[in-house]
């Protein structure tokens, strides 16, 4: 009995001395992670967005626990808007996803990833954008001056705002059943691919219900 | 000598993936790629060492019924750590690169492995050796394996074009390529060192210290 109690105490100890080693790092480095991240979102509004003369960023609304980003031209012109969402139904859990859209057209123009749990390897080949260059040429950047290919997001480019977030859209698994409300999903990441298209109809759907309040 | 000795065993004698066969969960997802493999390699290097220094110096206080949780905190709290000071100081690139590898590693059983067959045994700076060996061992394992599956799947080389319009390999860059190349690397493994023993008249096994306290499944809460 003695014993049980003086394991359980070493125990304890052991795990109050972590946690205290951990809160304390938590506390220390949250407003250096808060700042990096801030600086990361600034970057990312950049690559989706088409060249902005205002800063996003002040603007923000948020509808739903979606972030819209206005971008506006000199003459406070709305040009697009970018919106963050996320979903939990990553194969590592949270998912988060940035999406530009053109509110003219009504289509989306570009989606990235900002943050994800995925496997390396297998779930990352629905998230990841990165250009291939050539070891013979490795000063050339393939895709220079635009996003980077990924099969996974470049499927939802140009596609209706309205279409992607009809509650039927959904994931297929082979070409031939894609259709405007169904997009389909990369082999070797199929449950990635429908976090992705989960984020990004859910973005849309709450985009579509509170477009008035954002096109000013 | 005997650091260096520490140091170099992991590189080959007790190469983690090749010999003691451990960690085989990472290592078959992230070789896919050559960069994969050593940022996996590099992040689980260096909790390896933290691990095993925490682990040799915390080793008489601990009670032997315990060890097994008390070890899991320590690792997990390491891992926790490396993640939190990466998201905070490490430059953005770095974070990207390595940031998705760091919550793996507390499953990883070579940390485990490595802090129950030798850090609970040994001093700090030998079991700090030993955790930088078997880290670099793994490391340059892993490189290895991503290195091959990714010129034979994409004909790309740490995601540089090596050989252009290379066909598609879509086996090496799923999970049977990975067992493939694996099968390969431990029978061209277990080969040289047949052939080396057969050189020196005597047959191969597996050095004597590798055996069961490796996979402390069996020995959970048992006294010694």
């Amino acid at each position: 009995m003695i014993e049980i109690i003086k394991l359980g105490c070493t125990l304890a100890l052991t795990c109050a001395l972590a946690g205290g080693v951990l809160a304390f790092a938590n506390v220390k480095t949250a407003a250096p992670i808060e700042k990096a991240a801030g600086k990361k979102m600034e970057e990312n509004l950049c690559r989706v967005l088409p060249p902005f003369q205002n800063s996003p960023g002040k603007e923000k609304q948020s509808f739903d626990g979606v972030v819209f980003y206005p971008a506006r031209d000199a003459q406070g012109t709305l040009l697009a808007v970018a919106a963050e969402g996320a979903t939990m139904s990553g194969f590592g859990g949270l998912l988060k996803v940035l999406v530009s859209l053109d509110p003219a057209s009504g289509k989306i123009l570009a989606v990235i990833v900002t943050s994800h749990k995925e496997t390396p390897g297998l779930g990352t080949k629905a998230v990841d954008r990165k250009s291939v260059r050539s070891l013979w040429h490795p000063s050339v950047d393939p895709a220079a001056g635009s996003l980077p290919p990924n099969e996974c997001l470049d499927r939802f480019t140009d596609r209706l705002i309205a279409d992607t977030g009809d509650p039927a859209f959904h994931v297929v698994k082979s070409a031939s059943e894609v259709n405007k409300h169904s997009v389909q999903a990369i082999s070797g990441a199929t449950v990635s691919s429908s976090a992705v298209a989960d984020a990004v109809k859910h973005v849309c759907a709450v985009y579509e219900k509170n477009r008035s309040a954002l096109s000013k | 000598m005997t650091m260096w000795k520490e140091f170099v065993k992991g590189l080959w004698d007790e190469n983690p993936i090749l010999v003691l066969v451990l960690g085989m969960c990472p290592t078959l997802a992230v070789s896919s790629s050559m960069k994969n493999g050593l940022g996996m390699g590099l992040a689980t290097t260096f909790v390896l060492l933290g691990s095993n220094v925490v682990i040799s110096l915390i080793r008489k206080a601990v009670p032997k019924k315990v060890r097994i949780p008390i070890y899991i905190v320590v690792i997990a709290t390491f891992v926790t750590l490396v993640e939190m000071l990466m998201k905070a100081y490490a430059p953005p690139e770095l974070n990207d690169a390595l940031g998705i590898f760091v919550p793996l590693i507390v499953v990883n059983c070579i940390v485990l492995g490595r802090a129950e067959a030798f850090a609970s045994k040994n001093g700090i700076l030998k079991s700090a050796m030993d955790g930088l060996g078997m880290g670099v061992g793994f490391s340059l394992t892993l490189a290895a394996l991503g290195g091959v599956r990714e010129f034979v799947g994409k004909g790309t080389l740490f995601e540089l074009q090596v050989v252009e319009n290379w066909p598609d390999f879509l086996l090496m860059n799923s999970a049977p390529g990975a067992f493939i190349v694996l099968g390969l690397f431990l029978a061209g493994m277990n080969k040289i060192q047949a052939r080396k023993a057969q050189r020196e008249g005597r047959v191969y096994t597996p050095p004597e210290e590798l055996n069961c306290s490796h996979c402390s499944l069996c020995s959970l809460g048992s006294d010694d």
